[in-house]
């Protein structure tokens, strides 16, 4: 086929533009933090003290990071699912999390006796965490790959690692409210082992899905 | 100041083409083909790649360029946009072909914006991709492309509703761009 008959098939198909990606990201992190939330109350469901937790800034220290996660990892998807080269400055918005970690880290090893900080770092359920943030964030990963198969990411494996930390923002701020180990020390092993898993698969199924 | 205007023009036109405009998208695919050939010759030239897989990594480019039009950010120019593209698909078909990529791609895509004159290269076929397709899917992008029928002559053609062309269409140009994708994993 010469190009000029190329160019006339695809303008016979200018009809077909698909929505922006970036109403298609946030549309999968949408639909994936609904099925993630459903399977949360299906299987794990909040923590019976929830309600008083709200109330304790230890617990909500929990959510602020998972959030941050969230958040600073969004803002990358959108840019990974693009074309274009993304400036190296926009990962410091990944530090954000981490750096919050750190800060909750020096609280409690401030605040605690130091003979207490083995029994707050191993916690009550650590290996139910390592499993179960993983779990519920498997729905907003395979949302957001999905969503990012209809972008052009000019690096695949990073766009999907970078989406397996949005997804496990989603996965650990819903396992949060179910898990009873509030201490920084916990997160600091636990939560990061599991968001490491998660964004390891994003990266293999970057690499496998998200070529173009 | 050229290049400026050139960018606006260009941007113009792809809006216009996302709103359906198949004419301003006509205009644009064809401006921006030129640029793109130039630029991909010069790319295999450096790399020292054989100039006859050109005119299909063009048509490589003008296919992610259509169906990955939703990448663009409309507020932002079209030029660095398509020059990313490029340069995704010239790095991908000169991998392909064994090369090192030591050239530097940016300063060949740089200059997409020259015009150069029209040789015979773009002129040439490049049919392997259309063979590559499915029956029906095949049929419907010859007698568009090739043959320059209109969706609803084809459709008459055929006997099948116009939406199942225009679907097929878009599913054969798709596939187009998955044949090269299938080169590269072999």
């Amino acid at each position: 086929m010469k190009t000029d008959d190329l160019i006339v098939a695809l303008t016979a198909d200018v009809g077909t533009v698909s929505a922006p990606i970036k109403r298609t990201l946030w549309l999968a992190a949408g639909v994936g933090t609904v099925g993630a939330a459903i399977l949360f109350f299906a299987i794990l469901g909040p923590r019976p003290d929830l309600a008083a937790s709200l109330a304790d800034p230890r617990f909500l220290f929990k959510w602020l990071l998972t959030l941050t996660l969230l958040a600073s990892a969004m803002v990358l998807v959108l840019q990974l699912a693009r074309p274009e080269t993304v400036p190296g400055g926009k990962f410091l918005a990944l530090v954000a999390a981490p750096a919050l970690l750190a800060v909750g880290i020096g609280a409690e090893l401030i605040s605690l006796p130091s003979s207490d900080w083995v029994r707050n770092l191993v916690g009550l359920n650590a290996l139910f965490c390592v499993v179960f943030i993983p779990v519920l964030s498997a729905l907003p990963l395979a949302a957001l790959i999905y969503a990012l198969q209809q972008g052009a990411p000019a690096r695949p494996t990073l766009a999907g690692a970078v989406a397996g930390l949005a997804a496990a923002g989603i996965g650990a701020t819903l396992y949060a409210s179910h898990c009873r180990d509030d201490s920084s020390l916990f997160m600091g092993v636990w939560y990061v082992i599991a968001v490491a898993i998660v964004s390891l698969a994003g990266a293999i199924l970057g690499a496998r899905l998200l070529r173009w | 100041m050229a290049q400026l205007k050139r960018e606006e023009e260009w941007a113009a036109l792809m809006r216009a083409a996302i709103d359906g405009d198949g004419a301003a998208y006509r205009v644009l695919l064809e401006s921006l083909s030129h640029g793109l050939r130039a630029a991909v010759r010069r790319g295999f030239a450096q790399a020292g790649a054989p100039l006859n897989d050109v005119e299909d990594v063009v048509q490589e480019t003008l296919l992610a360029i259509h169906l990955k039009r939703n990448t663009w950010d409309a507020s932002q120019p079209l030029g660095p946009w398509v020059r990313a593209i490029a340069r995704h698909k010239l790095i991908d078909a000169l991998r392909r072909r064994g090369r090192r990529i030591h050239v530097p791609i940016e300063s060949v895509l740089d200059t997409l914006a020259a015009e150069e004159e029209r040789s015979n290269l773009d002129r040439q076929d490049a049919s392997r991709l259309v063979d590559g397709l499915p029956g029906r899917q095949q049929v419907i992008v010859r007698a568009i492309s090739l043959e320059g029928q209109s969706i609803r002559e084809v459709a008459e053609k055929l006997q099948m509703k116009e939406v199942a062309v225009r679907v097929a269409l878009h599913r054969g140009l798709k596939a187009l761009a998955a044949v090269h994708q299938k080169d590269q994993d072999e």
